[in-house]
């Protein structure tokens, strides 16, 4: 030990003139290992990390499923009463909680902010073991119908919205027209289980009493979604025990309260339970799984070049090494001198690597909370230490055994005399090829599934949307109040402001209208003569929407003022669903025709040029519906490189009812954005690693060749002495690597049968014709580089004089 | 006089290091005919090796006139200087340079498979055998370069000197790494081919070895003495 220590200041020392080898290795392990401990933390944290809650493995979300006769079953969907009651009357659970997640502006604030609010029952924040930094959480005092307006907020609202005041305890939010006072901060460690969504975090949870629905607490025919029913299982109740006895109690009222009700003759309900492990790990297993491949890929072709770069140096410190031989060093001390320097240099590479990885959380809170779970947990802990500590070492121990394997110990002893020519140190070919293979074949996997995926992302993300969005805004309202006004009420006031918007002299139009990228994709209507309904997306949208949008209309008309006053029964398809039409009724002109919605029949007016949303792959049919009376939603459609700001809108607003204010306001164009979020993240993280890879690959394939073109020189020398031809070395060069390229190559392609069978879930909608071209193009990438690494270090030779190479310098 | 194989006018040959420029050529001008042995010797340094790596194009003259075979070579491109070592010039260094990877058979064959045109598989054959039996080493064509003597390595690269037919032969040490006895067998191989018609241009320091030349070259200091 004591020996390691000597021998490691002795590294230090040797070290120090060596900034090259020292930086290049430190780099390329650093950012490697960075990305490799970054993944292994979220991976631990998404896949092992027990969930923070006490007895998690207990811990069950109720959904049920509503099975109406010759009807698709309606799930994840609840009647108020029917999840009150189970709620209520369950012994299943110890405990057990129901919560909604909701949006809403709080209108106290000056800036009117809107903010994701949850409602929640008092069970919920004990069974979530919840901490809190300031306060209280609800308790008996908000339990349901005590009717208290309280709330507790997040840690972030406290610091966005309070600025971490200390009197947090006496201020209150409001969110519409209900005035909530603040009995309670929650700690900032505190990480909410994402039971509806990935990434969903909420501003401020509000007593139950005043979630949004309450008004349908007697009608067991409305089913609301979103409601979601989380319990502790009782130890002694199995997972299936705990399934029948909450179906049957769902059941058993639900048959009794509808029966007479037309929609749901002979209709059953059933529940199912899932683990909250489950609920929040969704399906970004697979993800991880492959985000890991991806790195460990990076991390072997880093630690090909790393090899590279320890043989490389181990064959410069011959003369040194021969020295100790001679004094007397055993084979093992000279593998404890190599090994003091690989793990000083693995030291300092896995501290570079904690630093990116610490960036990398950020990275990741910021950009990937709606895409891996978790991630708000994600920090510096036991595991990453643990992890850096068994790589550094491993790696350390790994570099210094290949690096004294290299030396020959017996011939290491008459270098001195032979004055350091000779064979005592060497590389080995064998070893190179491996370097080479591996590098090839993990690089030709990394490139093509990398770029696949990023072409996949690419297409979606620049792939035209078939109608303008330049200058058009979309526009939401709030109403802070209860009840909301009925729609008849709203109308008036809707109608008063499109005429303010239209007179702002920035605004070319606007109209009653939701943006284009809301789509039921459910919709479903039937023909005359046929009985199977079609499936469809839909979309309520205002009058002279399409001239707003520039979509082209083929044939019709559009709908008018006058069609949305009068309800005018009234439809606008475009030429996908026409097509899909008159593929059924292929004598009848589809324009006028009838469809029917339910038994309404309605009237096709108009049929406008096809349009496709971000995240569809093909055009879907689509059909437009006017605007409902009192939909508060708008587009507006500015005058070129004109701006009207949110706080114009909400004094216009103000003006005509002040109950009202701005929910939200949004350039049509970042809403695109928005939606194309996940792709965004896939085709810059695929992009970013193909990159790297090309590049690792590049420095590694070029530090090997380099290597053994700078043994060759002699050998290179003689041959251009003789009359070799700049080609003909070149060729030589190639030809001698050709093998190990063209089997990296092949033993690429095997490890991507292997993953496209082992991941053909997640892969197969990849899998398509344009793989071989994906593949032609990796195949020349890696060739192009493979050639450059080969042609590269041969530069110098053909600059240099050749009696110069033959002196041996 | 078409038999003049190599004729160099005021070659000079300046080596800029650092802040250091080195004479090591000043204005020498020799001529060599077909059929000649020429030795260059001189002191340490003074500019032998440097002189033989120009005649065998494997480095370029600051300035003067070089003439080989009748061609200017002063300038050439990197390729035609190839083409015209591999048609022209046979090599025999001190630490003899054979390639350890290939056979004796092979490293003879390498300048021929640098040609333009490579000759047939069985011509090349003929050629390399005749080569090794002019050398004496008919036996070992299958061997590796390290599994034969010192003495026998420097023949190996004397018959892969010959084996393009060159026009001449350059000779540098070619007895430096070997003992008195087997320098001895080198030279006396060499001074065969030279009455067989060779034409040879030899760099040495043993004046027992230069006299054994037909014309003799002294340098000092970069210049012919
Ligand atoms: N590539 C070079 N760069 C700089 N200087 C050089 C180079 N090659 C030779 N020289 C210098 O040119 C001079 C002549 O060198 P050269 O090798 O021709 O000497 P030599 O006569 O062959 O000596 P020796 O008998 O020791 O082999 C020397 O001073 C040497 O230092
Ligand atoms: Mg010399």
């Amino acid at each position: 030990m004591n020996n390691l220590l000597i021998q490691i200041k002795f590294a230090w020392h040797n070290l120090k003139k060596k900034p090259s080898f020292v930086s290049s290795v430190i780099i390329t392990m650093g950012l490697t290992l960075g990305a490799l401990l970054c993944v292994l933390t979220l991976a631990y944290v998404i896949l092992f990390k027990p969930l923070p809650y006490p007895d998690a493995e207990r811990l069950f979300r109720v959904d049920s499923t509503v099975n109406v006769e010759q009807r698709k079953p309606l799930e994840g969907l609840y009647s108020y009463p029917g999840l009150m009651g189970l709620y209520q009357r369950q012994d299943v659970f110890s405990t057990s909680a129901v919560v909604i997640n909701s949006n809403d502006v709080e209108s106290s604030l000056a800036h009117t902010p809107a903010m994701k609010v949850s409602f929640a029952m008092p069970e919920f924040f004990p069974m979530m073991g919840a901490r809190y930094a300031i306060g209280r959480g609800f308790e008996q005092t908000e339990a349901i119908d005590s009717f208290n307006p309280v709330t507790v907020i997040s840690y972030k609202t406290w610091k966005n919205e309070f600025d971490l005041r200390q009197d947090i305890l006496s201020q209150s939010v409001t969110f519409s027209g209900v005035t909530y006072r603040i009995i309670g901060v929650l700690a900032e460690s505190f990480a909410e289980p994402a039971i509806s969504y990935i990434g969903y975090e909420s501003d401020a949870w509000l007593t139950w009493d005043y979630n949004f629905r309450r008004d349908l607490r007697d009608n067991w025919a409305a089913l609301i979604s979103g409601y979601i029913l989380v319990g502790k299982l009782q130890p002694s109740i199995s997972h299936q025990q705990a399934e029948q006895k909450l179906s049957m109690l769902l059941n058993e009222t639900w048959q009794q309260n509808t029966t007479s009700h037309p929609h749901f003759k002979n209709s059953q309900t059933s529940v199912t339970l899932t683990s909250l492990k489950d609920i929040i790990l969704s399906d970004s297993q697979s993800m991880i799984y492959l985000l890991l491949i991806g790195i460990v890929g990076l991390v072997v072709i880093a630690c090909a070049n790393v090899t590279n770069l320890f043989m490389s140096r181990t064959a410069e410190k011959k003369q040194q090494l021969a020295i100790f031989a001679a004094l007397g060093a055993k084979k093992s001390h000279l593998f404890t001198t190599l090994f003091a320097e690989s793990l000083l240099l693995m030291s300092l590479s896995i501290m570079l690597a904690m630093g990116i990885a610490l960036g990398g959380f950020e990275l990741i809170h910021r950009f990937f909370t709606a895409i891996f779970p978790r991630v708000t947990e994600l920090s510096l802990n036991g595991f990453m230490l643990i992890a850096a500590i068994v790589i550094a070492l491993s790696l350390a121990f790994i570099f210094a055994r290949i690096s004294s394997n290299m030396i020959n110990y017996r011939a290491l002893n008459t270098a001195l005399q032979s004055g350091g020519k000779g064979t005592q140190v060497q590389v080995s070919k064998r070893v190179r090829q491996i370097l080479i293979v591996s590098q090839v074949a993990i690089a030709t996997v990394l490139i093509l599934v990398n770029t696949s995926l990023f072409r996949e992302a690419a297409i979606t993300m620049t792939q035209p949307l078939g109608f303008n969005t330049e200058n058009s805004y979309s526009l939401g309202l709030s109403y802070s109040g209860r009840p909301r006004p009925p729609a008849e009420q709203v109308q008036p006031i809707i109608n008063e402001l499109i005429n303010q918007l239209a007179e702002q002299p920035e605004v070319q139009m606007a109209t009653q209208s939701n943006p284009p990228f809301n789509a039921r994709e459910d919709a479903t209507f039937t023909l005359v003569g046929h009985e199977d309904p079609i499936v469809t997306s839909a979309n309520m949208i205002g009058n002279d929407y399409f001239s707003l949008l520039e979509q082209p209309l083929l044939q019709g008309r559009e709908f008018t003022k006058t069609d949305l006053q009068a309800k005018a029964q009234v439809v606008v398809i475009n030429a996908e669903l026409a097509a899909q039409i008159s593929a059924i009724n292929p004598n009848t002109e589809v324009l006028n025709s009838q469809i029917y919605f339910g038994k309404i029949p309605i009237t096709i007016i108009g049929i406008v040029q096809n349009a496709q949303l971000p995240w569809h792959k093909t055009v879907q049919g689509k059909f437009n519906l006017p605007m409902r009376e009192g939909s508060t939603g708008f587009l507006i459609k500015l005058h070129p490189k004109q701006h009207l700001s949110r706080e114009r809108i909400g004094e216009l607003l103000k003006k005509i009812d002040p109950k009202w204010t701005v929910w939200d306001y949004v350039n049509l164009h970042d809403l695109h954005l928005q939606y194309l979020f996940p792709q965004i993240i896939m085709a810059s993280t695929t992009g970013a690693l193909a990159l790297l890879t090309l590049l690792l690959a590049a420095v590694g394939l070029y530090g090997i060749l380099s290597y053994s073109t700078q043994m060759r020189k002699t050998e290179i020398a003689t041959r251009l002495a003789i009359g070799a031809k700049r080609n003909a070395i070149f060729k030589l060069m190639v030809k001698d690597n050709v093998g190990a390229i063209s089997l990296g190559i092949i033993l690429g392609i095997i490890i991507l049968l292997g993953l496209f069978i082992g991941f053909s879930e997640v892969l197969q909608e990849y899998l398509s014709y344009y793989l071989i071209l994906m593949f032609a193009i990796t195949l020349a990438m890696i060739s192009i580089v493979a050639l450059g690494a080969a042609y590269l270090p041969l530069r110098q030779y053909f600059s240099k004089p050749i009696s110069t190479l033959l002196r041996g310098e | 006089m078409d038999n003049i194989k190599i004729s160099m006018k005021n070659i000079c040959k300046v080596f800029e290091t650092d802040e250091l420029e080195t004479h090591a050529l000043d204005q020498i001008n020799l001529s060599i005919t077909q059929g000649d042995y020429v030795a260059i010797s001189g002191p340490s340094g003074c500019g032998k090796s440097t002189l033989l790596s120009l005649m065998g194009l494997l480095d370029e003259a600051s300035s003067g006139e070089y003439l080989l075979d009748g061609i200017d070579v002063t300038k050439l491109s990197l390729d035609h200087a190839a083409e015209l070592r591999n048609q022209k010039i046979g090599f025999i260094f001190q630490s003899f340079n054979l390639i350890d990877e290939m056979t004796v058979f092979d490293n003879i064959a390498l300048p021929l498979s640098y040609h333009n045109k490579p000759p047939s598989k069985q011509a090349i054959t003929e050629r390399v055998n005749q080569c090794l039996a002019l050398v004496g080493l008919s036996n070992r064509s299958q061997h590796k370069p390290n599994q034969l003597s010192g003495g026998q390595q420097q023949r190996v690269a004397i018959a892969r000197a010959l084996v393009a037919n060159p026009s001449i032969l350059l000779v540098d040490e070619p007895t430096g790494n070997l003992d008195s006895k087997t320098g001895d067998q080198i030279m006396e191989v060499l001074a065969q081919l030279n009455e067989q018609g060779t034409t040879i241009c030899m760099v040495t320091h043993d004046p027992r070895y230069a006299a054994m030349a037909k014309s003799r070259i002294n340098l000092l200091d970069g210049k012919i003495s």
